[in-house]
């Protein structure tokens, strides 16, 4: 970070290889969009190359930047108008698909994956990304969301309960 | 399916909670002990522990494959644009917009006050600064229309005898002292002619205090 605050491309590099996929990954699986996703991205790697003279190392790296992503989208999704149209219709129409083969079945169980990710609220998503994508701690999570940490286990808990509806509603609950 | 649903949540000792990350491996080293001791004795969490375990890969794996954008080239490319730009481009560079109201508000509060400063300064409506004063020091002075005396005072003479000297003729200092150390008197203004002579005969007897006293003008 001093690297980067010192003006140092090299370094921003560095940072941008290590983080920008997850971080492009997880407001993509907020947002919905790649557009949006990549704007976030790009803002938040801006802002750390703006920023990086602020960082005082008191917590990691990844935990600064995702703080700033999720503030970023939290504001993205205040932002955008209520999403119009039928979830479920998505659902049925996947559901009526044949499964050829174990390839065609995996992936199809992976789209369905994304459908339901898709259906949780913003809460859930973040919670379930930054523990199951990201592999961040409860006291990660804590402060990039800024809830105390039981609430990030009991969050995590209702996320998991509630993807486990939609994915049995979906036809693919015994899957997991 | 249905049964551990039931059983979703149920650990008597509440450690389920923990289960997604003591598959991330984050628990901190007490909380991974206790676990770990747990699960060799509970069935819930044990069941709990491989459902999550296939949640989370079939949750790395759908998003494995969104493509990701390269724009690592544009934001080096935006950052040397901004760099480059003015202080001016800089500084409206960190303003983020949209503006937020509040934001926005007090700039135009902040605009109003400073158009009304000017204003003021400009108009002047109460007449501040017209009012002057001068030191005796100054190159001259306000007076009234009395007779004056230009007077000379010894060198040691303290400023209390000075006082004392101008005090018994009821002068007035206008002027004084100079860098010459002249003080210029002046006395009232319904004084005759020979009062005023008596008062600088009596002036000029004090040789010990004063050393020079002449009418102004003479």
């Amino acid at each position: 970070m001093e690297l980067i605050a010192a003006g140092d491309h090299r370094a921003f590099r560095e940072i941008y290889d290590r983080y920008y996929k997850r971080i492009y990954l997880y407001s993509y699986r907020l947002l919905g969009d790649g557009e949006g996703a990549k704007e976030v991205a790009n803002e938040v790697m801006m802002e750390v190359w703006r920023g990086a003279k602020k960082f005082r190392g008191e917590s990691k790296p990844s935990t600064w930047m995702f703080g700033i992503a999720v503030n970023k989208i939290r504001k993205e999704i205040k932002r955008r108008p209520p999403a119009h149209g039928d979830p479920d219709a998505l659902e049925k129409e996947a559901g009526e698909k044949t499964m050829q083969d174990d390839v065609i079945y995996h992936a199809e169980l992976r789209e369905q994956m994304r459908r339901a990710i898709k259906r949780l609220s913003r809460e859930h998503r973040e919670v379930l990304d930054l523990t199951y994508y990201q592999g961040l701690s409860i006291k990660e999570i804590a402060e990039i969301t800024g809830c105390p940490p039981n609430t990030v286990k009991t969050r995590m808990f209702y996320a998991r309960k509630r993807l486990g509806g939609i994915m049995e509603e979906m036809g693919i609950g015994g899957e997991l | 399916m249905k049964q551990e649903q039931e059983n979703h949540g149920q650990c008597p000792e509440g450690m389920d909670l923990l289960l997604p990350w003591h598959l991330n491996h984050t628990l901190e080293k007490g909380e991974e002990k206790k676990i770990k001791i747990h699960l060799l004795n509970c069935p819930i969490c044990q069941q709990e522990l491989e459902r999550i375990k296939g949640e989370q890969g079939l949750y790395q794996s759908a998003a494995e494959e969104i493509p990701i954008p390269q724009t690592f080239p544009h934001l080096i490319a935006e950052i040397e644009k901004r760099e480059q730009g003015g202080i001016w481009q800089r500084i409206t560079s960190l303003i983020p917009r949209p503006l937020p109201p509040l934001a926005a508000t007090l700039i135009a509060a902040q605009f109003l006050v400073i158009i009304g400063l000017v204003a003021i300064l400009a108009l002047n409506p109460w007449g501040a600064g017209e009012r002057f004063y001068r030191t005796l020091s100054g190159p001259s002075i306000v007076g009234g229309k009395g007779p004056r005396l230009t007077i000379l005072f010894q060198d040691r003479v303290q400023e209390k005898a000075v006082r004392e000297v101008i005090g018994e003729i009821n002068g007035t200092i206008v002027n004084g002292p100079t860098p010459m150390g002249i003080y210029t008197i002046e006395l009232r203004s319904e004084m005759k002619p020979e009062e005023i002579q008596h008062v600088i005969s009596s002036l000029r007897q004090k040789r010990d205090t004063i050393r020079f006293v002449e009418i102004e003008g003479s």
